[in-house]
């Protein structure tokens, strides 16, 4: 090799464009803050046994609608003492609760209580913190059955958020296989599948997911009704994306790298699975992402409605379908708090998909420095 | 260095390794169909280069295509036959076909950037050729398109099968497209300008690279380029087409010295010599035909200076008019 040829080779050190993504990514402050606010709440979500302080079923018909639980530092003496609380108990008046300022309940840390499982896996009964029986520390309230509102957010949690997870996941496997074929087969194939694809964007979505919980039975095991919940909004998510995938394809198809392919002997899977689909990936990434709010809300919608998970099991949704009285809302305003933390999940989803995009489409790498493609 | 193996001398009676006869392709679009390729024939023997040259839209890209049988909708090869070692490709079920291409027969394209997949190494798309035709394992894949790379003149070829197509310069990427390609050690190598989309200086290298290569693995060649300069060097014979239709083929020698038909002298007027510096190059007047309107009987009369009666009257016949020296003219001889 001669000078000339030598001289065009690039100094630069190797990089993937997906760490030259990543690194732009992290640049942004917005994304960045929604990333860590999502590891924050899938953390909490993964140990929301340890975190919270009861199990999402555990109840104390004793203390109902009980107020966020004032935590005391200062003794009936005045002096400085660990955080304590005092035991509620119904309020003389008969509305609300009192202390009984008779005894104090330290608040311990690692403490044991009720059973649970990381990762549906590990069982413990160690507790973050918590406080002797009979007094109860309801860090955010209590609700209709004197169940810990903290708690069943921690394990509702883990239901709302995952199933945006996975049902994003089902949906893009189903939505890129789907627009792959579409795509590069093109005919007949294609017509059918778009069509299908349109009837199932026509039909107003609400409604047909109550069509299709009515067409499964009444009574499920919650693990029946999660994997439902998830076929339902994975089987109505999928048209649009795979809509846009199909696009994307009848472009990249046209490219010479997909004829190179071919040329060298790849079949047709081959070619959508490892030289097609992964070129669509920048877009995919971005709207999965964008995506996934819409999964939370879908459950949120579901279970509000009472056809999603069900009582005993907590949900972010389900959780709310407690404020659905005025009365109930004005008294007693912390059963509400579930709703905060959707915003929050869905905002976060939002900014780290706005970063994503930033970070991956094509023009702005064009601006940024170098092209993807 | 091995020297160029002198091509087996071929006797008229030996079977060549690529033999096309008759192949048309057309194009179904809205308004009618059109033929892209027309009565074409031509055989490559084994180990010979064969230049096939011509303006754009000629046809030769779609007749490499056509022998590599990856002609999309809405075109279609709608007949003749491609013998390659004695079978007829078109026959072929897609499945055999797909065995034959990349193992006994490889491709290179014009524009090695998208003709290499820009998200993955450069090692895990030569890997993947290995592995899909070879049943290779990943690592001794990845060992062998190594050696690739350095047979092609890559340096480094370990870093440079973690690089990205992007971190390559084009002669580079040309370079690995050309190892891939010879990475099973095809009997025939398909090059479709492969190097129009590059610098003058990595041009003669990479044509240099192919006859080298060519001449070692005994590969036969089929060379597309509108660069008759080009094949001058490298080829051993050439065929010239126009609007879909051979015009002239020839040994290069004799093609060069002794231009039969009009077009082929026309394009060689183009050529700018340094015999006669201070010549004003010629141009062949008018334009490519419009496949959808191809004029009738010969269809360079209407571009052709020594056009007479004849030629706008009936086609003129594909005739031998010195030995392995073949033209479509009436007025040849």
């Amino acid at each position: 090799m001669s000078g000339a040829e030598a001289r065009l080779q690039p100094a630069a050190p190797s990089e993937n464009p997906w760490a030259w993504a990543w690194r732009q990514l992290r640049r942004n402050r917005m994304a960045a803050a929604g990333g860590s606010l999502l590891g924050i709440l899938y953390f909490c979500a993964v140990f929301a046994g340890l975190l919270a302080p009861y199990g999402y079923d555990n109840q104390d018909r004793d203390t109902f609608y009980h107020p966020p639980t004032r935590i005391h530092v200062r003794s009936a003496e005045g002096g400085w003492q660990r955080p304590f609380v005092y035991r509620s108990v119904p309020s003389r008046t008969g509305r609300g609760y009192e202390p009984d300022t008779s005894k104090t309940y330290p608040i311990r840390l690692f403490v044991r209580g009720d059973g649970y499982k990381i990762l549906g896996l590990v069982p413990s009964s160690l507790h973050l913190f918590g406080v002797d029986e009979p007094a109860r520390i309801y860090p955010v309230g209590s609700d209709l059955y004197g169940r810990d509102v903290l708690s069943r957010i921690l394990y509702g949690s883990q239901i709302s958020l995952s199933i945006g997870l996975v049902g994003i996941t089902v949906t893009v496997v189903i939505g890129m296989l789907i627009g792959g074929l579409s795509g590069y087969y093109g005919g007949i194939v294609d017509n059918l599948l778009m069509r299908l694809s349109e009837l199932i964007m026509m039909i107003p979505g609400l409604f047909l997911i109550l069509a299709l919980r009515a067409a499964f039975p009444v009574d499920m095991s919650s693990t029946q009704m999660y994997l439902l919940l998830v076929f339902i909004l994975s089987f109505i998510g999928w048209a649009g994306l795979s809509r846009v995938i199909r696009g994307m394809v009848l472009s990249i198809r046209e490219r010479e790298f997909v004829t190179a392919a071919r040329a060298a002997g790849a079949s047709s899977l081959r070619i959508i699975v490892r030289h097609i689909l992964p070129n669509t990936l920048s877009y995919v990434i971005v709207a999965a992402t964008l995506y996934v709010p819409y999964y939370i809300l879908g459950e949120v919608v579901l279970s509000f409605l009472g056809v999603g998970i069900q009582e005993p099991q907590a949900s972010w949704g389900n959780m709310l379908n407690a404020g659905r009285s005025v009365r109930v809302l004005s008294d007693y305003p912390w059963v509400l708090i579930p709703g905060a933390f959707i915003f929050v999940a869905v905002l976060a989803y939002n900014f780290l998909g706005d970063g994503l995009r930033d970070a991956l489409d094509p023009r702005m790498r064009l601006r940024g420095g170098r092209p993807l493609a | 260095m091995i020297e160029k193996a002198t091509p087996p001398a071929a006797p008229a009676h030996a079977t060549p390794l690529l033999s096309v006869s008759d192949l048309a392709v057309e194009f179904r679009i809205e308004s009618g169909t059109l033929r892209a390729v027309d009565g074409l024939s031509f055989d490559l023997r084994e180990g010979e280069t064969l230049g096939v040259a011509g303006e754009s839209g000629c046809g030769k890209s779609v007749t490499a295509l056509s022998v590599m049988r990856l002609v999309q909708h809405p075109g279609r090869v709608a007949g003749g036959r491609i013998l390659f070692d004695g079978r007829d490709l078109l026959t072929l079920s897609e499945r055999e076909m797909r065995t034959m291409r990349g193992r006994s027969m490889a491709m290179v394209f014009q524009e090695p950037m998208t003709a290499l997949n820009p998200l993955f190494t450069i090692g895990t798309q030569l890997a993947e050729v290995l592995m899909v035709h070879r049943g290779m394992g990943r690592a001794d894949a990845l060992a062998e398109s190594a050696e690739a790379l350095e047979t092609v003149g890559i340096p480094e070829p370990g870093a440079r099968l973690r690089s990205y197509p992007h971190q390559l310069s084009g002669g580079q990427r040309q370079r690995a497209m050309i190892a891939m390609a010879l990475l099973c050690r095809p009997r025939l190598l398909i090059a479709d300008e492969p190097t129009t989309a590059l610098d003058v200086t990595v041009q003669a290298q990479i044509m240099q690279l192919l006859r080298e290569l060519g001449g070692r693995l005994a590969t036969s060649i089929m060379l597309i380029t509108h660069d008759l300069a080009v094949l001058a060097e490298m080829a051993d014979r050439v065929l010239v087409m126009y609007a879909g239709v051979a015009m002239e083929l020839a040994p290069a020698a004799a093609l060069f010295e002794d231009p039969k038909h009009p077009y082929t002298r026309g394009l060689l007027e183009c050529l700018p010599s340094l015999a006669e510096p201070g010549r004003k190059l010629r141009v062949i007047e008018g334009t490519v035909p419009d496949p959808a309107a191809m004029p009738a009987a010969c269809r360079f009369h209407p571009r052709c200076p020594l056009a007479e009666d004849i030629c706008r009257r009936t086609a003129p016949d594909w005739r031998e008019l010195a030995p392995g020296h073949w033209a479509r003219c009436h007025l040849a001889e």
